[in-house]
């Protein structure tokens, strides 16, 4: 190693040391960790209270996130999959979707066994193999997180400033990671997607860290407001483990379903724009929100469509210096997973052949047959 | 009068510039201050109050162009893959390329050689359709159908490769196993000239879908294609450049710029930059950040997202130094249009305020004569401005009403300097006075704070003027005094009264003083009250000679008064001693003329014991009164505490610890041993009776020097060495009354019966007569110490000092002895005993007269006289001169009721003079006469 390279690393470890050290003090603004402010009880939540879980075996229960382009499209596709509805009923069982908030919030109901399949961001998907017996069998899609700001350029430019952020999601580790290589000193401000608007109009935060389409809510609410750094994530599917156990042939059902819809909206732009309708739609029936413009949904949608591609588990995810060991890392750097937690034991819980043999299979899972309920009344 | 001649008062820096210095500085300093800040504030704006200035403005401008052409770059780069995806999908998806792919390979699977397979129809064409897609994208170099199975290419754009597989095929082998469809692989130059291309890998499936059967690769020239749409085109500027890696950081284009080692980088090669890790690594942004060649560099950071789930990492960037250039030079020109304005409001400033200023200093001329005395000085008529001329006007009217004034102002100068000359006169001689005084003086305001003191006050209280200005007279408390004291005089002297009286204050060393003062309010022409005056007069000195006058004097009563009880105890202990001296030797003669066995012996007895213990308490007076015959000696005080020491142990008991302190170098004294004894016994038996629950006796002896001091504080005593005798116990001690009268006689603090009262005062006279001097230090419950100084001796010892003589001689019955006694009943007696001791030439006279006419009438020779010492007439001391005068030899025995006839008033102080003090037994005379006789 010459002596640049050598000087190179010095300063590189130098400066992670300096940027830990930074982290430390600004990731914990009101003295109370992350990993705390992710367990929550929500028993009482004034939304997830009203829901009634249902607790019989022929119904699987689905936990989704309305607010999120592009897994949304995809979730209310398979809602209204009628292939998916005969295969399940073919198998005895029926399905029940419930709306969330973020990816933590379904993991809390999972935990407590009352729902059976989730999808969320990798920080939570992580979270939640490592404390749970889970399979996480596919993709659901890849995206960008945007760090929208007022009045700065770079992230430089945000010295000081507050940022909203969601605690435990995908976009805290983003944001995280992005100050730290930057040397950044900010002040970290934790609210939930949807309050992210209400705080940016208001000044209680200067930029926020959050994915579409809230990203774009705040970018067309504030006037001069400008995305200064984005960083790309993946979500996935993932089903609790006794459920998997005792239910491999609806698993099978419906990792069909989602390869379908992603075949689906792959087709025709028109499926992209009638599946964020949809998502609007179950948007506006979880929680009073900022007015989300449909324009605007679409737009991100067929981005992110895209960015997706099959709902495969890639090896490059997986693999020791992919996204997942880094978010790994920094759930155990922030005591947000259990300390003696191995990657390789949570490694284990992704499951990418089930969802490459369906794929290999498209005629019989009829991959590329497609019947959707209500389809046509957003033609 | 000149100019010149006008001083100028010393005044500031700012004071002595001239008006149209100011008018320059204000004017033309705040026009360049106002330039200089607008130019900065539009420069730099104001952050602080979120005011952007062009160098926000350029920053925001160029971080978004950046940004955009990042985000243009990108696009085109994504549309232009997803064409080419979108090439290879038409053909892989074509349902009659799928059934011809299917039956060529049904065909291979049937055993046909690869190289028969260019003539199958569904080969040509599939061929025709990879041509007919190459002719409408130049940029594919080939396109090849390979068996999912073998990894034979089956199908080729190219002429003659079929079977054997391209050049590459060891590279393609990879992405056919994978598995990854739209995956792309980027193949570097070989060395058979084939330039860098890229490889986009999709399978082909069956009709059905589900059977995958082979698998289309498109190979394209990414040089000739991919890097015009990366290349700068101009439009990032001189230094701008466009990066393209893969997921590892890995150059998929060449770098434009050498590396900092001067190197090439070559295809492959890593690059470890921040962007590029961050656009690799997924992220996007814009950073003002160092490239590749540690220069810095605004770069926009893009992550080119692949079908295949991976993406590229891609950077805009562009040199910040070349960025800032046409800020700077924009700057630059701001700048000098400031300065050139700048000058320009100066050149304004000097001319407006020449002009301003001429008249001005006309009249300043005229001013700076009439300042100078010069009233007849015409003021000048200035022109220029209406308020000049103003000016003029008014300033000539107040020229003559000053030159009236001037007049006026000299007599009246003249006449208060006078006043103030006498009153400053007056002044200096009252402060003069109050500095030379001999009383304090303090001068405080009306809070008491002290605003001026007088020497004397310095010399009294110690404290210098600095030290005591500013403080309260409070410094001076001494506690003595309490608080209602200076309530009291607080509300005098507020109550505009003089206060006068006596107070204890404290020195600035702690030491106590005591002034007479008397504190008068100050009073303002309003009646006010601002300040007071203390004047004070330290009085210590006078009372502390009052007070040592009076103790003196009280010294010296106690002196007198143990002297007059000591005449009075001698004196009846004389009487007493002749009166005993009859009953005593009475009742011996008696007592031996009676039988043994007679009944009156016993009473006969008691009347002996009584009187002797009649003679042992008159002993004591005499003691007392110091009358008492010293057997004087040189001594050590150690050697009669040593032998005493036994005895002591006993005296005292077992409850009291004794400890001797005894000083080895101990001086001597002259004195009688067993007289010392009897003080230290007497001292010894005081202090047991002050332990009764017993405790610790000390005896201590030391040499110690008594200076002049010493000896003020107690009369009668001499400066000089002397050696210390203390007893000290740690009894109940003695409150001050008792000890006042210790030493008298008969006093005693025992229950009566229980103790003589004549202890103490026997040691007192021991003490005296040896030339001591006796101290009692004690309080109650604290113990007592004696305290016994004896004046040093240089002289030495003898061997015997009190000669004794062991000669024994027989009695001689024809001895002649003279007895001469004025007191009838005790000559009697003394010739009773004389009788009784076989004598019996015996001549008896009443007076000194009397015997000499005796001698000589009847020329009578006595071999002894016995004489009284005093006696009416003649003394016997007299006697015994007029009769040596004939008998040198004669032998002489004085006797005497008490001691000072004898060694004061008889000079008889010869410690070898026979002397036998009154009363004596039969014994003890027998034994004086046998001592006077054997005596050379």
């Amino acid at each position: 190693m010459d002596r640049r390279h050598k000087m190179m690393v010095i300063r590189c470890v130098l400066g992670l040391v300096a940027v830990v050290a930074i982290y430390l003090i600004m990731a914990k603004p009101k003295g109370e960790s992350a990993g705390a402010q992710i367990q929550q009880d929500l028993s009482d939540h004034p939304i997830y209270s009203t829901y009634h879980f249902s607790p019989l075996e022929g119904v699987v229960r689905i936990g989704i996130q309305p607010f999120w382009v592009f897994a949304a499209n995809l979730a209310e596709a398979m809602r209204r999959d009628r292939l998916l509805t005969e295969d399940l009923t073919t198998l005895g069982l029926r399905l029940e979707f419930y709306s969330f908030l973020k990816g933590p919030d379904i993991n809390f109901f999972m935990e407590k066994g009352q729902l059976d399949v989730g999808m969320s961001g990798y920080l939570p998907t992580l979270r939640q193999a490592s404390r749970q017996d889970v399979v996480v069998a596919a993709t659901m899609d890849r995206n960008f997180y945007d760090l929208v700001a007022v009045k700065a350029l770079t992230i430089k430019d945000l010295e000081g400033k507050n940022i909203g952020f969601t605690p435990g999601s995908d976009a805290h580790h983003a944001l995280v990671e992005a100050l730290l290589l930057t040397g950044t000193k900010a002040n970290l401000v934790p609210l939930d997607g949807n309050e992210m608007p209400a705080a940016m109009r208001s000044g209680q935060i200067d930029a926020g860290i959050i994915w579409e389409p809230v990203a774009s809510v705040l970018r067309l609410d504030n006037p001069g407001a400008r995305v200064v750094y984005r960083s790309r994530w993946a979500s996935f599917l993932y089903f609790r483990g006794d459920f998997a156990k005792a239910q491999p042939q609806a698993i099978a059902a419906i990792l069909a379903a989602l390869a379908r819809a992603s075949r689906w909206l792959d087709e025709d732009s028109d499926n992209v724009v009638a599946s964020s309708r949809w998502a609007i739609d179950a948007c506006r029936a979880l929680a009073p929100t900022d007015p989300l413009v449909l324009a605007d949904f679409i737009t991100q949608s067929k981005k992110a469509n895209i960015l997706s591609g099959e709902p495969v588990l890639l090896e490059s995810d997986m693999d020791d210096r992919g996204l997942l060991a880094s978010a790994f890392q920094f759930l155990k750097d922030e005591d947000m997973i259990p300390a003696g937690t191995e990657w390789e034991k949570v490694r284990a819980t992704f499951d990418a052949r089930s969802m490459e043999s369906i794929l290999s299979e498209p005629q019989k899972w009829r991959l590329n047959r497609f019947d959707y309920e209500n389809k046509e009344e957003w033609q | 009068m000149s100019r010149q001649s006008v001083e100028y008062p010393r005044v500031s820096w700012a004071s002595q510039r001239s008006l149209r210095f100011w008018m320059i500085l204000v004017f033309g300093g705040l026009s360049a201050l106002v330039v200089i800040s607008v130019s900065l504030v539009r420069s730099f704006g104001l952050p602080s109050l979120g005011i952007e200035g062009d160098y926000q403005s350029f920053q925001r401008r160029e971080v978004i162009r950046l940004g955009l052409v990042a985000d243009l770059k990108k696009e085109l780069l994504q549309s232009w893959l997803r064409e080419r995806l979108g090439d290879v999908s038409t053909l892989a998806d074509d349902p009659e390329v799928q059934a011809d792919v299917f039956t060529i390979v049904e065909s291979i699977q049937k055993g046909i050689a690869p190289s028969a397979m260019a003539a199958m129809p569904e080969a040509i064409r599939i061929a025709s359709r990879f041509r007919s897609t190459s002719r409408y994208y130049s940029a594919i170099e080939a396109m090849y159908l390979v068996d999912a199975l073998s990894g034979e290419i089956i199908v080729s754009s190219l002429q003659g490769n079929l079977g054997r597989g391209p050049d590459d095929r060891e590279q393609l082998k990879s992405i056919v196993e994978s598995r990854q469809d739209n995956s792309f692989l980027f193949v570097g130059s070989n060395n058979n000239g084939g330039n860098r291309s890229m490889i986009i890998r999709r399978s082909v499936h069956g009709l059905d879908g589900d059977m995958h059967v082979a698998v289309l690769f498109s190979r394209i020239d990414i040089d000739a294609v991919l890097m015009p749409i990366l290349s700068n085109g101009g439009g990032l500027g001189l230094s701008g450049e466009v990066l393209l890696t893969d997921k590892d950081r890995h150059l998929l284009t060449p770098l434009e710029q050498p590396l900092t080692d001067g190197g090439v980088a070559s295809e492959k090669y890593r690059l470890d930059s921040l962007p590029i890790s961050l656009a690799s690594s997924g992220k996007e942004g814009v950073l003002f950040t160092e490239d590749y060649r540690k220069v810095p560099v605004l770069a926009a950071f893009r992550h080119v997202n692949l079908e295949s789930g991976t993406g590229w990492g891609m950077v805009v960037k562009q040199d910040v130094a070349e960025l800032r250039k046409a800020f700077i030079r924009r700057l630059t020109v701001s700048l000098w249009v400031g300065v050139a304005g700048v000058v320009v409001v100066f050149i304004c400033c000097v001319a407006f305020a020449r002009t301003l200023t001429a008249p001005l200093r006309r009249v300043t001329g005229a001013a700076l004569r009439l300042g100078n005395g010069d009233f007849s000085q015409k003021v000048p008529q200035a022109t220029g401005y209406r308020e000049v001329t103003e000016l003029t006007t008014a300033f000539e009217g107040m020229a003559g009403y000053l030159k009236e004034w001037d007049a006026t102002l000299n007599r009246e100068i003249a006449f208060k300097t006078e006043q103030l000359n006498n009153e400053f006169a007056e002044r200096k001689r009252l402060m003069a006075a109050i500095e030379q005084t001999g009383e304090a003086i303090i001068l405080t305001n009306e809070k008491g704070i002290i605003e001026y003191v007088n020497p004397a006050f310095e010399t009294v209280s110690g404290y210098s003027r600095v030290e005591a200005v500013g403080q309260t007279s409070s410094i001076l408390k001494s506690g003595k005094q309490d608080e209602a004291f200076y309530r009291n005089l607080w509300e005098t002297i507020l109550n505009g009264r003089s206060w006068q009286g006596r107070i204890t204050n404290k020195h600035k060393d702690g030491s106590l003083y005591v002034e007479d003062a008397a504190i008068s309010p100050v009073f303002a022409p309003s009646g006010k009250i601002v300040n007071f005056v203390a004047v004070k007069r330290d009085v210590t000195a006078h009372i502390r000679a009052t007070e040592d006058k009076a103790r003196l004097e009280e010294q010296l009563r106690q002196a007198q008064k143990m002297e007059s009880i000591g005449r009075l105890a001698g004196g009846v202990a004389h009487d007493f001693n002749n009166m005993l001296g009859v009953i005593l030797g009475y009742g011996e003669i008696v007592q031996r003329s009676l039988a043994a066995d007679d009944p009156l012996q016993e009473p006969v007895s008691e009347i002996v014991k009584a009187g002797q213990r009649s003679a042992a308490l008159t002993r004591q007076l005499l003691a007392f009164s110091r009358k008492q015959v010293l057997q004087v000696g040189v001594l050590s005080l150690n050697d009669v505490v040593r032998d005493l020491e036994k005895m002591l142990r006993r005296l005292i008991g077992e409850d009291i610890e004794l400890t001797l302190s005894l000083d080895e170098r101990l001086a001597r004294v002259m004195a009688d041993a067993g007289q010392i004894e009897q003080v230290v016994i007497n001292l010894v038996v005081n202090a047991r009776a002050a332990m009764l629950h017993g405790g610790k006796l000390i005896i201590e002896t030391v040499n110690v020097e008594l200076d002049f001091d010493y000896t003020q504080d107690h009369p009668g005593v001499q400066p000089g060495w002397y050696v210390m005798l203390a007893v000290s116990d740690t009894g109940c001690g003695m409150d001050k009354a008792t000890q006042a009268n210790i030493f008298e006689p008969f006093f005693t603090t025992k229950e009566r019966g229980k103790g003589t009262g004549l202890g103490l005062s026997t040691v007192f006279g021991i003490v005296k007569q040896s030339g001591g001097n006796i101290l009692v230090y004690s309080d109650p419950g604290q113990g007592t110490t004696f305290k016994i100084y004896f004046p040093q001796t240089q002289i030495e010892p003898q061997a015997n000092d009190v000669l004794v003589a062991e000669r024994k001689r027989s009695i001689d019955e024809n001895l002649s002895i003279l007895v001469v006694e004025d007191e009838a009943p005790f000559r009697k007696m003394v010739e009773r005993m004389l009788k009784n001791l076989g004598y019996h030439q015996l001549f008896f006279a009443a007076s000194g007269d009397e015997a000499l006419r005796l001698v000589e009438g009847k020329k009578m020779k006595p071999d002894l006289v016995i004489t009284d010492v005093v006696m009416p007439g003649m003394s016997g001391k007299e006697l015994v001169a007029r009769l040596r005068e004939n008998r040198p030899d004669l032998k002489v025995l004085y006797v005497s009721g008490y001691t000072d006839d004898f060694i004061d008033h008889h000079d008889l102080g010869h410690p070898e003079t026979p002397f036998l003090q009154k009363p004596f037994s039969v014994r003890q005379l027998a034994e004086k006469i046998e001592e006077v006789l054997l005596s050379g």
